[in-house]
């Protein structure tokens, strides 16, 4: 009878434990999710924030792609060579020798085009 | 009354049951019956389906040079329905603008008055500038201020190449050239994105939803090369200056490939400001037809040596200049007895085509008008090309044998002319023209290559092989177009003085209006690059309006400037470039 009582009082520790493990593990899990949760709203900040630098950064470089076609187009450099250039003098047509060796078909071997216009100097 | 307290449980029972029934009929009629319309209220409210705009597609040259590319532009623009303080929001954005703060203050108070919510406040504001104003929006915040990301289509070169290259309209799509040509290709494909909005309106990216990303448009490489573009361009605008013609035309080609290396076509215009400049934008190389004159002698001759009704020594009468035929006359630009077939094209006897095409009969000859490609469009990538116009023999009087072999009553376009040259040059080989020559996406992937196309065998090499001598005469001592001979080159060609047609069709223009051409390739040994000079009515005395005498020295000195730039090799039989001390 006295064993009886004894046993009737006592906790059941095994359920407890189970029962607090469980919470732990529940609360665990939700606070991790919480965590991720949190973290991937700050993760897609830092992406949104890096998108709008690339797009910037893209845009710059398209910009200067730009600039670049514009400052180095045919008429602007030849605007610039007549500008820089006037004081230099054109070299006459019929001076002005082909240094590519002229090969005709079925002739082998490098054939000299002429050397009377260096030897006159 | 007194209740019971049994009674009185019942009854909060009751009470509570009656409450608990309509919220829980709320809750049905809120999560079940109006579902859709909840749903989609919410979404409207959090849910956004954003653009992602592609990049339109470059144009470039054979070399990689930019022709048309694209700046990024902003807007500023200003809601006139939140802007609270005009003058205040002018002080802010004034130093970063062009305008001063007094205008924007006045458009600003326009827009708040008028309700406008897209006041346009300054447009293409510099890449620098916006930086430096949205630093300042940041330090000092007006609500309603915007900066709107744009993109501008550029031409870094100008009027060079207009026609070819062409402009985009309003809605942003190509409208003339290779723009419009090539719009499938150089336009991209807009993305889009869904993505959710906090209560602030800030997107939630990791809540992120479907997501198309966006295809920019792919580049397009063209044949052209502009060193030689910019060599023809200048030398046309000095022969526009010194003959003052209505129009000129001049294209090269490489005559294996069929590859287009320039392409001018005057009057132009800008293709920054093409609305100002209508006239100037037909492209006269494929849009508008001439009467051909002599140099269609090519294609008589070219038929009779095929079908061997002739070779280069054949002689005919030429009638010794007058010779009445479906009665009229038909004379030659002057008296002519007895002439071998190579004769007739070096002297460009009208009566001597005649003969030869008299020969060949009405439907032989007209073949081989069609089969060299005349009154069909080439197929080039351009749009608003002309068929040019080819009468059928049942539609031809009885003059028309005798007036078509001479390049009358028959129209056709300098691209058209310059494929047929092209065909004696190939060996008898018709190659299609073609202007573009690979289309690049961006990663640098070709997706596709344009390769040469050989349409058909329009006469035999042996035949081509004669034609191209007796064309080779042409620029020979005792030839018309004598002043197109390119030394050490030997030079195939064809000169061509056309009166012109009048515009209802009936007779010739009075006052000695003509369309001067010359027509031709080198080195004529190994073709590898053909070109046709087209002017209109060029000013001048009559004895310089000849195509021999006008086109035939523009052909010579663009052809030199042509071999140098592409460092041909003197053809064996010529002399040797030498340099003079």
């Amino acid at each position: 009878m006295k064993n009886c009582r004894r046993s009737g009082g006592q906790l059941q520790g095994g359920p407890i434990v189970t029962i607090v493990l469980c919470a732990v593990v529940i609360v665990s899990v939700a606070l991790y999710f919480v965590h991720i949760h949190i973290q991937m709203l700050e993760l897609g900040n830092v992406k949104k924030r890096l998108e709008i630098e690339l797009a910037g950064i893209t845009k710059a470089l398209q910009a200067a792609e730009s600039r670049y076609a514009e400052l180095t187009s045919r008429p602007v450099l030849e605007r610039r060579l007549a500008e820089i250039g006037s004081d230099l003098i054109p070299i006459p047509e019929e001076r002005l020798v082909s240094l590519d060796p002229t090969r005709f078909p079925g002739e082998e071997g490098v054939r000299t085009v002429s050397n009377r216009g260096f030897a006159a100097k | 009354m007194k209740l019971e307290p049994g009674s009185r449980a019942v009854l909060a029972c009751v009470m509570t049951g009656f409450a608990l029934t309509g919220v829980s009929a709320r809750l049905v009629q809120l999560q079940w019956m109006d579902h859709e319309k909840y749903a989609e209220a919410a979404s409207r409210k959090h849910l956004l389906t954003v653009e992602i705009p592609s990049r339109r597609g470059l144009i470039y040259d054979r070399n990689g040079e930019l022709l048309a590319g694209n700046q990024p532009l902003i807007h500023l623009l200003a809601d006139g329905t939140r802007v609270r303080d005009a003058e205040k929001a002018a002080a802010v954005v004034a130093p970063w603008i062009n305008l001063s703060e007094k205008e924007i203050a006045a458009k600003i108070t326009a827009g708040i008055a008028a309700k406008n919510y897209n006041i346009e406040i300054e447009r293409n504001i510099t890449e620098e500038r916006a930086a430096g104003l949205k630093q300042a929006l940041k330090i000092t915040p007006i609500a309603g201020l915007m900066l709107r990301d744009d993109m501008r289509r550029i031409y870094p070169n100008g009027t060079a190449l207009c026609h070819v290259i062409g402009f985009l309209g309003f809605d942003r799509r190509g409208v003339h050239g290779v723009e419009r040509s090539m719009e499938e290709w150089l336009r991209g494909v807009d993305g889009r994105r869904n993505i959710e909005r906090d209560g602030s309106g800030a997107e939630i990216v990791s809540y992120r939803g479907e997501e198309i990303p966006a295809r920019d448009g792919a580049s397009v490489y063209l044949t052209i090369d502009m060193g030689l573009q910019t060599i023809t361009e200048r030398m046309v605008d000095s022969v526009m200056a010194e003959h003052k013609p209505k129009s000129m035309v001049v294209i090269l080609s490489r005559p294996s490939t069929g590859e287009i290396l320039a392409m001018v076509s005057r009057p132009a215009f800008d293709p920054r400001t093409p609305g100002k400049q209508g006239a100037g934008q037909t492209n006269r190389a494929i849009a508008s037809v001439i009467e051909p004159g002599s140099t269609f002698k090519i294609v008589v001759v070219a038929a009779a040596m095929n079908e061997r009704l002739a070779d280069l020594d054949t002689t005919i009468f030429c009638e010794n200049g007058k010779f009445y035929y479906g009665g009229r006359d038909l004379n030659d630009h002057r008296p002519f007895g007895d002439l071998t077939v190579r004769q007739i094209l070096a002297r460009s006897s009208n009566i001597g085509s005649v003969k030869l095409a008299l020969q060949l009969g009405e439907n032989r000859y007209y073949n081989y008008i069609r089969r060299f490609g005349f009154g069909f469009k080439t197929g080039i990538e351009l749009p608003g090309e002309l068929p040019g116009i080819v009468h059928s023999p049942e539609n031809w009087n009885s003059l028309s044998i005798a007036r078509i072999p001479i390049g009358q009553g028959i129209a056709v376009t300098p691209l058209q002319m310059l494929t047929a040259m092209n065909v004696i040059a190939n060996g008898g080989r018709l190659v299609e023209p073609r202007l573009v020559s690979r289309i690049e996406e961006s990663s640098g992937r070709v997706v596709k290559k344009f390769e040469p196309a050989f349409s058909r065998t329009v006469i035999s090499l042996a035949a081509s092989k004669k034609v191209a001598t007796a064309l080779e005469d042409v620029t020979g001592p005792q030839g018309t177009g004598r002043l197109a001979a390119v030394p050490p080159f030997r030079v195939a060609g064809k000169t061509g003085t056309a009166q012109k047609a009048a515009p209802n069709g009936r007779g010739y223009l009075d006052g000695g209006r003509y369309v001067l051409s010359f027509v031709g390739y080198l080195p004529a040994e190994d073709p590898q690059i053909s070109m046709i000079i087209v002017v209109d009515e060029p000013q001048g005395s009559k004895e310089d309006r000849t195509g021999g005498r006008l086109a035939g020295p523009i052909f010579a000195a663009l052809a030199a400037r042509a071999a140098s730039y592409l460092n041909l090799q003197p053809s064996p039989a010529g002399p040797i470039a030498t340099a003079q001390p």
